[in-house]
């Protein structure tokens, strides 16, 4: 369950209606945008929904911009800031999609912080950012089965429990996957955002 | 108050900071509030956006010192001609002397300084410090420029790394600078495009300072560490401007010439990197890139 929020919305609000095409550039911009809109977006969605940011008619958003509106939520969001919220998005263009994969890059790099991020787009979730093998494998056969639990991924990767759960929890810790409690016996089960 | 005259003669080569700067600081440090400052052109046979870039904030720094404005002479025609293209003394007028030689061409109608320029050159921009919004707008005329210099569907990802590019370094220069930013863009023989950014601002070190203080750094360290991701923000966050842009030389099998303050280093492609201690101080930051367009086949990736 999703709840879109419109980034061109906030575009014209700053810009104007009659433009052809919208920018979102620097950190300010960013930072601000995060603070004054985005943030309290978030928290406006429901508990259990997905809200996704989205890019559409958005001609570049730059690398610091992306790192503010997105990348800095999604860590509030995985330290728990947002409760069982989650955050991603959709309709980014070729120019924004490099830029974004470049502040992934350096916020790992320069801050160790790795930050993947869920992409909604064309119906399939695709992760942005170089996650590791063994985490990518697990979420690949969760994008094919939609829903898993850990015995799943023991009996399809043909390793143990306590690895596999760990492989979903990581995946959890990253808030690529929302994870909620079986109701008949111990444990969660996983599925997409 | 005594009050001098000076001429500022420009070297030949104002296109390469690295030369002309030194050649033309040791005379600023002369000058004083109330003299009359004139820029001589002479020697200048052809400016490039580099040139450009230097020349406007040369003509600022002057301004700030003397409060008076700036005369220039000299100019050969070609290079009036180039400078009356770009709109230098239009988007210059606050701190240039009005000449009767300026009024007979100069563009007086500011909206055409938006308008899409039929050569492959756009005219010089000129942005208030932290006016990020402005910045902002101008690239809804800068994007329309790049698609006439390159219509090829292809070069939809080259034409976003050059604004990619662009908003990367003139937002640090907004942001950090204390002081105006100027910018400009120009296409070669549709085979590269060249950007140049400068101020007259604090410079890198100044920047950096604020959160370390590494007095015993020369400013070209300070370059070499702000290349590496470090920034003066109180809230750490950030510093990945100057890495995309080199990320993009390097793919682009391009160029970036910083020179800040006293310091200069140079990258060339992938791997090449060079410094320079200048002997003076200019003041502010300057950033000049070459982005090559890819060959389909050659492309660094």
């Amino acid at each position: 369950m999703n709840r879109v929020f419109k980034l061109v919305e906030l575009a014209k609000k700053r810009f104007g209606e009659a433009q052809s095409e919208y920018y979102m550039l620097s950190r300010p911009i960013g930072a601000e945008d995060a603070e004054t809109f985005i943030k309290n977006e978030i928290m406006n969605t429901p508990a259990g929904f997905t809200f996704v940011l989205d890019f559409q008619n958005i001609k570049l958003a730059d690398v610091s911009y992306v790192d503010e509106v997105l990348l800095t939520p999604i860590v509030e969001c995985c330290s728990g800031l947002f409760g069982e919220r989650y955050i991603a998005v959709a309709n980014i263009n070729e120019g924004t999609m490099n830029n974004l994969e470049a502040a992934i890059l350096y916020r790992d790099k320069n801050n160790k912080e790795f930050v993947p991020v869920v992409n909604k787009s064309n119906s399939k979730n695709v992760i942005i950012g170089n996650l590791e093998k063994s985490l990518r494998d697990t979420y690949d056969y969760l994008v094919l089965k939609e829903q898993v639990t850990a015995k799943d991924i023991v009996n399809h990767f043909d390793i143990d429990h306590r690895n596999a759960s760990t492989r979903l929890k990581r995946l959890y810790d990253y808030r690529l996957v929302k994870r909620q409690a079986l109701s008949d016996e111990n444990g969660f089960y996983y599925e997409l955002l | 108050m005594n009050c001098s005259d000076h001429v500022l003669e420009l070297p030949n080569n104002i296109n390469d900071w690295a030369i002309a700067t030194d050649k033309v600081c040791w005379k600023i440090s002369k000058i004083n509030q109330g003299d009359i400052v004139k820029v001589n052109l002479g020697k200048v046979d052809f400016i490039k956006p580099s040139g450009l870039i230097l020349l406007s904030v040369l003509c600022r720094h002057l301004y700030n010192i003397t409060r008076k404005k700036i005369i220039i002479e000299g100019m050969q025609y070609e290079v009036y001609k180039y400078l009356n293209k770009v709109s230098f003394f239009n988007v210059c007028q606050d701190y240039l002397e009005e000449t009767e030689f300026y009024k007979i061409s100069v563009f007086s109608d500011i909206k055409n300084i938006m308008s899409v320029n039929p050569y492959n050159t756009i005219k010089i921009m000129r942005v208030k410090p932290k006016d990020f919004i402005e910045f902002t707008q101008l690239n809804t005329y800068i994007g329309p420029i790049l698609n006439s210099w390159l219509p090829e569907s292809w070069s939809n990802e080259y034409k976003s790394d050059i604004q990619t590019a662009l908003a990367e370094l003139c937002n640090n220069s907004i942001e950090h600078s204390e002081s105006e930013t100027f910018f400009t863009l120009q296409k070669y023989k549709n085979e590269w495009v060249e950007l140049s950014i400068g101020d007259a601002g604090i410079g890198i070190s100044g920047h950096l300072r604020l959160k370390y203080n590494w007095l015993e750094r020369r400013d070209v360290d300070f370059i070499k560490v702000a290349l590496q991701g470090k920034t003066g923000r109180k809230s750490g966050r950030g510093g990945f401007g100057l890495q995309t842009v080199q990320e993009l030389v390097k793919q682009y099998n391009g160029e970036m010439n910083i020179h800040s303050l006293k310091g200069s280093v140079k990258i060339t492609g992938s791997k090449n990197q060079s410094e320079i201690n200048h002997n003076y101080s200019f003041p502010g930051t300057r950033c000049h890139v070459i982005l090559r367009k890819p060959n389909m086949f050659t492309k660094n990736m």
